[in-house]
């Protein structure tokens, strides 16, 4: 064979895969868009499921399983193995029902429009990629033997693990059902890639910036304010078209109430002195615990000492330094007692008259001198 | 000058002969290597070919559905082999020393992992069905089922590998860390969470995973306090395909097994896929190494290493004609 024909052959050839392809994408067309999530939530609503061989369905609610639909079980080795119910899916039921391929479909409605051949071997609504490009929604596929092979395994991929194994949603066999788990995966195994994917929505905390951060088709709906201000200043943001505002109080003197009423991150501090009490029962008040707090002392007899020992305003009052003491003994209806004290000899001197002492002090002095000479002595 | 011309084209074909020879001897990978280490390296302990017969282990090809051999096996210090055989409702139970061999039924093909304890008692899991431990006597009777989700196991899917230790028994979550979930007497007990996997060795516990890099680190931490000891990491180039196995042995080595895999220069060559294990002494460093040509097949498996007290090194693998059991020796 010469150049040319062999060159001729080799444009022949080539042209016609092109148009080949051409007219396998115009059959096929494109399947309805989806966002890796919606796959993802699609297949979390199958687990529990039963394994049903040649069959694709069952009934959900949000992205979990409904449980008044039954999961159904299965027996035996399949394909010849026994199902009882009416849900359930095998392995290439199961994708073909998450992909939603070739077209919508309502998950409880009974279908099974691929098998693990097809997903191998053709690439009708989806395209093989590196099995280093996987994410989370593509599937991984075998086919024994190559294609057309004679049986096969399909699964979705969510994610990988530290160690290089995978998550996987799997119509895993007869005894297990539909699973979520982690398990190992052979080289043998392709990823394959669902046409016509849309940005997926990466859930992520719900703030202010006019977008839906949770992809729950609502925007800035859940957005948790924050603070801003100290103390009794400190006010909670807005969020408005998606803008957050946050304008903080005004600050005002400080009080003993227990709060930071001058906004600077201290509580009751700098607050004027206070007292309580008159004379020597005067103290000196504190705030605590938000509250003034102030114990005047108790009072004492007036005694003369310039002091207002008795916490009357007045000092020294009621005649307490008038000492007028006889020189005789002075007959008097006055009753002087005194107690069983041992004799001593006491001098009592006057240096003027506001003070009294004694040369010494006598712990049994508790007596007192009432009437007669006018004054009284008391300990 | 005949003779001379037959000496030239005798020269030249030593020449290519030679050539190939070297060829082959100084290529790390093909396919041609498999059969050149298996003769040197290693043991080839048992052989049980695809069946269900008495000798014979169980596979499922898996028709729409995942395919599987035995999902794990167990020595014991006596080196009575266990193997999972859950396609056929069994585990085998062969005494190499012996000679001896035993089917013991079980009640299901869901189970995925087992252990023996030196009473003869096996924990069996099944992590998504049952989603429990099962006790199960020397007869296959059922003597106790613990629900292993819980506390730390959200899930019973994400369990990464199952580990018997004196103190218990440990079921790793995820290849992040693992929880105790029996005590020593095999009884439900508070759920103990050490990072990582359990170690031979007191005190502390082993993790490894890829990093954002691409390299393998390996960490012996504080089983207490998750605090770093000491840390290394490996590289292995692009042709880390995922991390096989960690484990330690009674001295206290710590045996690292990685899956390498080679991509096909050419579209529709095969990739090339071998087994890596590093023996790494208590400071991380590499004291030897084996290859292994046998990588997992589409036949899952929960467990494809077993590490013996001694140091000595099993592996469960998969031909096209049964299942085999490999002792492997470290090359310095």
């Amino acid at each position: 064979m010469n150049m040319k024909r062999k060159t001729i052959i080799v444009f022949i050839t080539g042209f016609s895969i092109f148009i080949l392809n051409i007219i396998s994408s115009s059959v096929y067309g494109a399947p309805a868009a989806m966002t890796r999530d919606e796959i993802i939530c699609l297949a979390q609503s199958g687990v529990g499921f039963s394994y049903w061989w040649g069959h694709g369905a069952w009934c959900a609610s949000g992205c979990a399983r409904d449980r008044s639909c039954g999961a159904g079980s299965c027996s035996g080795s399949c394909p010849d193995c026994t199902h009882s119910g009416s849900y359930g899916a095998d392995c290439s039921g199961f994708v073909a029902k998450v992909w939603q391929v070739p077209s919508p479909i309502n998950l409880s409605t009974d279908s099974h429009p691929y098998s693990t051949q097809d997903f191998r071997c053709s690439e009708i609504h989806w395209t093989q990629i590196s099995k280093n490009n996987i994410q989370k929604a593509d599937a991984l596929v075998y086919r024994s033997g190559g294609c057309p092979g004679s049986s096969g395994h399909v699964m979705i991929y969510e994610s990988g693990d530290p160690w290089g194994s995978s998550w996987t949603y799997e119509a895993r066999g007869c005894s297990y059902g539909i699973v979520h788990n982690n398990r190992t995966v052979s080289s043998e195994y392709v990823a394959i890639r669902r046409n016509n994917l849309t940005a997926s929505c990466t859930p992520s905390t719900e703030v202010c910036d006019g977008k839906d951060n949770d992809c729950d088709n609502e925007v800035d709906e859940d957005y948790v304010p924050h603070t801003c201000g100290t103390g009794e200043c400190e006010r909670q943001s807005t969020c408005s078209g998606g803008v957050e505002n946050c304008v903080p109080g005004s600050p005002s003197p400080e009080i003993c109430d227990g709060k930071d009423n001058d906004c600077d991150g201290d509580i009751d501090e700098d607050l004027a002195p206070f007292t309580c009490g008159e004379g020597e029962c005067k103290r000196q008040g504190i705030c605590q615990n938000g509250a003034p707090n102030c114990v005047p002392g108790e009072p004492s007899p007036e005694i003369c000492d310039g002091l207002d020992n008795d916490c009357d305003g007045q000092v020294d009052e009621d005649g307490v330094c008038n000492f007028d003491i006889p020189t005789e003994p002075v007959e008097s209806d006055a009753n002087i007692t005194f107690p069983d004290v041992p004799e001593r000899e006491d001098t009592i001197s006057t240096h003027d008259s506001s003070t009294l002492e004694t040369s010494d002090s006598h712990p049994a002095w508790g007596y007192s001198m009432e009437g007669g000479c006018g004054c009284s002595l008391v300990r | 000058m005949r003779e001379k011309s037959n000496f030239y084209k005798y020269c030249v074909f030593i020449a290519i002969f030679l050539f190939i020879l070297l060829f082959q001897v100084s290529s790390k990978w093909g396919t041609g290597k498999a059969e050149q280490k298996i003769q040197k390296n290693p043991e080839i302990v048992l052989k049980l070919p695809w069946g269900s017969g008495s000798l014979n282990a169980g596979k499922y090809e898996g028709d729409e559905a995942s395919p599987q051999g035995p999902m794990s096996f167990f020595i014991s210090p006596s080196m009575e082999i266990y193997i999972l055989d859950q396609v056929n409702r069994r585990i085998l139970k062969i005494h190499l020393i012996k000679g001896t061999s035993s089917v013991i039924p079980i009640n299901s093909d869901t189970y995925e992992d087992i252990a023996v304890i030196p009473d003869g008692r096996i924990i069996l899991l099944d992590r998504l069905v049952r989603r429990a431990i099962v006790v199960v006597d020397e007869k296959g009777k059922e003597i106790l089922s613990q629900p292993v989700e819980g506390e730390g196991i959200p899930e019973g899917g994400g369990i990464t590998a199952m580990f018997l230790q004196k103190d218990g028994l440990y079921l790793e979550y995820n290849h992040e860390y693992s929880v105790k979930v029996l005590n020593s007497k095999l009884l439900p007990c508070s759920r103990k969470r050490i990072s990582g996997r359990p170690s031979s060795q007191n005190g502390r516990s082993l993790l490894t995973f890829k990093d954002d890099s691409g390299m393998v680190k390996v960490k012996l931490l504080d089983a207490v306090s998750g605090n770093d000891k000491i840390q290394k990491s490996f590289s292995f180039g692009s042709d880390l395909y995922r991390i096989v196995w960690l484990e330690d042995d009674k001295k206290g080595m710590i045996h690292l097994v990685v899956h390498l895999l080679k991509e096909g220069s050419m579209s529709g060559l095969p990739p090339e896929e071998k087994v890596l294990a590093l023996k790494l002494n208590s400071q991380l460093e590499k004291i030897g190494s084996f290859e292994s040509p046998y990588t997992i097949t589409v036949l899952e498996q929960f467990k494809e290493f077993q590490i013996m007290d001694s140091g000595e090194v099993y592996q469960m693998a998969f031909t096209p004609e049964g299942v085999i059991l490999l002792k492997w020796r470290y090359e310095p």
